[in-house]
């Protein structure tokens, strides 16, 4: 423990039991502190535990073990020194802009008079005057994030802390909002004293924050720290900026897709390794493969993610699928199409089948569903998902059945009664 | 792990084979025979002979199984009727302008008229309709099951078929499906999942109706239909507290039993008709259905039955909605000829109101002098007051406990279905027990009956507070945790107003409900004692046992104008604020 810090996780881990399913532990070890000044950004793709981690540190919900300290007292319950601007912006309908305000007031004990000042102040800073008697229903995504800011920053916290604050709202609205918490932030105007962002925005993380945080998936652990010394306003266009970017999508391709060689020692040299299954489905793996074949058989992943339009995270995740079967390889930062890859696109649908049949029935999830299915009928998911479980302990086993179903019923290796939740053999499979 | 795959069957369900008997098959066999000769040989007794003097109700425990399967075929037989209507009705009014008109006021009166009032009315109509025969006496039984279920589901059915999604009824139009192609394919279909749910709600009410209806005196006669409601009213008389409560198990046990193999079943099966194409998080299980989905016996049979009723309701109805429609788009002779009989029919049925109405009100008029409807005003006036005060109560006490319960998932998801068979559970027949207790410890019925009242209709209350409680999106309540909101102010900024919706739902049905079963709780018997509470309830029960016909409609009247206007001037404008200030999108 720092006594520097405002507030901090050490070793903090947080495993969730879902009905019905096995423990899936989001958050590992976790040691993360924040300082007066600091401007933390947690980056992490989706799914990477980065709001469960932000949710520990207000105290919303306790770790399942580890510690969280506020002004060096362990916590227990709500941490004060955190207001939080919610993804989804969490404003209550039934309250006009105004009366949803005062409520981050709720905690310091002012007279009316000095709560109306200090609301007005609020709504000015963030450019809603005018707006005190409209109900949040009445106004467009961007105002609505406005006044979750305003509740949030009314508190006076130490820490601002934002769970993707910008990511439900349009590009423009959310680049203006954003440059205008940046000046807020840089002219120090005394609203907050430290801000932590969770965000899975590249380029948003490099635009505002001092200090970025990467998380890795699977469970998340801290896998990067990155300082960001760029002074503001930072020009998106400059090549400090941009280095640090592509910097951080080295990272977090390396954090997911392993370089070629460690891979292939790996699988090779053990060949019953148990792979873990990205959730994607077939038609985005045909789909990602065409726009590489389309692009010489060769693209950069970050200009593939731009062309897409696409979370990160989510196109890295089909790159990795289409990896696991040797469709494309994934040297750096770039993914190179395989000749199997190529001859998949040029063919007709029912070779293309053929192809992908093949090459999932070399993962030793296909190969031992076979297995199972030679011997019995019929095979329960409950008995799959065990297996799955016993393999992969820490993936999560529904999302894996998912895949399962949805790879297999393209290949036509089997069937699945969703009804009896069985897999069955395909009545005319070439097993 | 939960148990969810039958091992515990024994090892024929290891290997099965859809295609192959199963053992399961063996005594499911037994069970479907059992019930074809069962319903066959309650039919029978249904229409035995009536000559004035009522069935005997023996209290001999084997007799038990055979009362309990004269009231559930009675259960089962208007709720066919109830679903038949439903989907007449409910078609015509989402489909013609006109009908909609003449149709939706009508529901909504109709739903608001106690039907009690009424069950002596319709007995002595269908006792001449089906002379010397029990059948009649049946039949109004029936009815008043019917009209208990009925109009809540119609309004269901209308409300999902105008609500369709509008790019499933433009895909069905596209595809120039028929109108019975269409009601087959989308209307049906989208309507089932709204359907049923409200099937299953309606028909857990109408357990209360039947108790009601089959041990009846109507005109100074008394009349027991072979039935738990019987048995149970035979007993008290007797004093016999044994039977008594052999009636009140069976009737729990029943309860259950038919949620789990009918309901429960059904609603699991019918996820399947979800519109949204994301999988829902929340999947509805039944493990009846997991066991009937192994019976080779039963799926067979399922396919047998649902492909014949395809097959034959695809030639009626082909022939006749598709040939009417096609005649009616082609030939506009035809469409003048049906919209002037609708005309024609449309003004008959409002001139028959007409004069019954004015024949009603002369009869009142001629019979009643102005105190005693002042008399029965003063009588709604204090019933109204019993009804509010239940609500109020209710509120206080199952708001806390709902909003508990919702909020925690896990709780949520057992506390449901059990409420719900807890709802399903007729309260009048425990009303006789808890007026004993009035009696022991001397308290007026005027206030005990709030309770009765209380017993049988908090549940709507309780059931939308959990609903409403377990909607709350979870960002609001983070944030009313890191603002600090706590205690009072807490309630105040998001639980109430989060509510608010779902508590004027289940406020509005309760009350309703509570109007309805003022005519059982205000005029209660214990063995030879009867209480009679002041109020419009135990008037209607008084006047209805004496047979004093001016009397019965003008109370029925007054009760049904308060209730409508009560809709009209409270409910309606509480929806409207609640769907307009309060809806989370």
């Amino acid at each position: 423990m720092n006594p520097e810090n405002i507030t901090e996780l050490e070793n903090v881990s947080k495993t969730f039991w879902l009905a019905d399913s096995q423990p899936i532990e989001v958050l590992s070890q976790i040691n993360l502190g924040i300082k007066p000044g600091e401007f933390i950004a947690l980056l992490g793709q989706s799914g990477s535990g980065k709001s469960t981690l932000l949710r520990i540190l207000a105290g919303l919900i306790p770790p399942t073990s580890g510690v969280v300290y506020e002004r060096a007292k362990k916590l227990s319950g709500i941490n004060e020194s955190l207001a939080i601007v919610f993804q989804s912006f969490a404003l209550y309908p039934w309250l006009t802009v105004y009366e949803n305000v005062r409520i981050g007031l709720n905690k310091r004990q002012l007279g009316p008079d000095e709560e109306r000042q200090e609301i007005n102040n609020a709504l000015t800073l963030i450019g809603l005057s005018g707006h005190d008697n409209a109900y949040p229903k009445e106004l467009s995504g961007g105002m609505r994030q406005r006044v979750g800011f305003a509740r949030a920053l009314v508190a006076r916290p130490p820490i601002l802390a934002m769970d993707e604050p910008f990511s439900a709202l349009d590009v423009l609205t959310a680049r203006n909002l954003r440059a205008e918490i940046i000046d807020l932030w840089v002219e120090k105007k005394n609203v907050f004293q430290s801000a932590f962002m969770v965000t899975h925005n590249i380029s948003e993380a490099v635009s505002m924050a001092s200090k970025i945080v990467i998380l890795s998936s699977n469970p998340g652990r801290l896998a990067h720290v990155i300082l960001n010394n760029l002074p503001y306003p930072r020009n998106e266009k400059s090549s400090a900026f941009l280095g640090m970017v592509d910097e951080i999508h080295d990272l977090i391709t390396a954090l997911n897709l392993p370089d070629v060689a460690a891979r292939e020692r790996f699988t090779r040299a053990a060949p019953t390794r148990v792979e873990n299954l990205p959730r994607v489905e077939v038609s985005r793996m045909l789909g990602f493969l065409e726009a590489v074949a389309a692009d010489g058989g060769r693209a950069d992943i970050f200009a593939l993610t731009q062309q897409m339009r696409e979370e990160f995270g989510s196109v890295i995740a089909v790159a990795k699928a289409l990896e696991i079967l040797d469709l494309v390889v994934t040297p750096e930062h770039e993914v190179v199409i395989t000749p199997l890859g190529r001859e998949l696109i040029d063919a007709e649908p029912e070779r293309r089948k053929e192809i992908f049949r093949r090459q999932i029935q070399r993962l030793a999830l296909f190969r031992s569903l076979k297995d199972k299915l030679a011997e019995s009928e019929s095979v329960t998911e409950d008995d799959f998902k065990e297996e799955i479980h016993a393999q992969l302990p820490y993936e999560n086993a529904d999302k894996m059945i998912d895949t399962i179903v949805d790879w297999g019923r393209y290949a036509e290796i089997f069937d699945f009664d969703a009804n009896l939740k069985v897999f069955t053999k395909q009545p005319d499979s070439p097993a | 792990m939960r148990i969810r795959n039958f091992y515990w069957l024994g090892p024929w369900s290891q290997d099965r084979d859809p295609n192959r008997p199963q053992f399961i098959d063996i005594p499911i066999f037994i069970l479907v025979v059992a019930l074809i000769w069962i319903v066959g040989s309650m039919g029978r007794d249904m229409s035995s002979s009536f000559t004035g003097v009522s069935p005997t109700i023996d209290l001999g425990i084997r007799h038990i199984p055979y009362y309990i399967a004269r009231s559930t075929l009675r259960m089962f037989i208007a709720y066919g009727f109830s679903l038949l209507f439903t989907l007449v009705v409910g078609y015509i009014a989402a489909h013609s302008q006109r009908a909609r008109t003449l149709i939706l006021p009508a529901l909504d009166i109709l739903q608001s008229v106690p039907v009690l009032g009424f069950l002596s009315v319709t007995i002595t109509g269908f006792m001449s309709l089906f002379p010397g025969s029990l059948l009649g006496v049946e039949t109004a039984s029936i009815f008043a099951i019917f009209t208990a279920q009925v109009w809540n589901m119609t309004f269901g059915f209308y409300h999902s078929l105008v609500t369709i999604p509008r790019d499933l009824t433009e895909a069905a139009t596209a595809f120039d499906l028929t109108p019975w192609e269409r009601f087959k394919t989308v209307e049906l279909p989208s309507g089932a999942i709204s359907l049923i749910w409200n099937s299953m709600m309606s028909f857990g009410g109408g357990w209360f109706f039947v108790v009601q209806s089959e041990a009846i005196s109507v005109l100074n006669h008394k009349i027991a239909l072979p039935g738990l409601g019987s048995y149970l009213s035979l007993a008290l008389e007797k004093g016999d507290t044994h039977a008594a409560w052999l009636a009140v198990i069976a009737m729990i046990f029943v309860v259950i039993l038919i949620d789990q193999i009918f309901w429960r079943p059904i609603v699991a099966w019918s996820q399947k008709y979800r519109v949204e194409l994301v999988e829902a998080t929340e999947t509805q299980k039944s493990w009846a259905l997991e066991l009937g989905r192994r019976s080779w016996l039963l799926r067979r049979m399922f396919s047998f039955v649902t492909s014949t009723f395809a097959n034959v309701s695809d030639f009626m109805m082909k022939n006749t909605m598709d040939r009417a429609q096609t005649r009616l788009n082609r030939n506009p002779r035809w469409q003048k000829l049906v919209d002037g009989i609708s005309m024609v029919l449309i003004f008959a049925v409002l001139m028959s109101i007409g004069y019954e109405s004015v024949r009603l009100v002369r009869e009142i008029h001629t019979n009643m002098n102005l105190d005693e409807v002042r008399h029965i005003f003063k009588l709604a006036l204090l019933t109204m007051g019993r009804v509010f005060v239940m609500v109020a109560v209710a509120t206080l006490i199952w708001t806390p406990i709902g909003v508990w319960i919702g909020f925690r998932p896990t709780v949520a998801k057992f506390a449901q279905p059990l409420a719900q068979i807890a709802a399903s559970f007729p309260v009048n027949m425990a009303f006789p027990f808890i007026v004993g207790f009035f009696i022991g410890h001397s308290i007026s019925i005027n206030y005990g009956s709030i309770f009765l009242l209380a017993l049988g209709t908090q549940w709507y209350i309780l059931f939308n507070v959990i609903a409403g409680a377990s909607s709350v999106p979870s960002d609001l309540k983070e944030s009313a945790s890191v603002f600090g909101l706590h205690g009072w102010k807490y309630w105040r900024t998001l639980i109430i107003p989060a509510i608010f919706p779902y508590w004027v739902t289940g406020a509005c049905t309760a009350a309703g409900g509570a109007w309805n079963a003022s005519i059982v709780a205000e005029y209660v018997n214990w063995g030879n004692k009867t209480l009679i509470a002041d109020g419009l309830g135990a008037f209607i029960t008084q006047v209805t046992a004496k047979g004093d016909w001016p009397a019965i409609f003008c109370s029925i009247l007054v009760m049904s104008v308060f209730v409508v206007i009560l809709n009209r001037l409270l409910w309606r404008n509480l929806y409207d604020l609640a769907e307009k200030k309060f809806r989370l999108e």
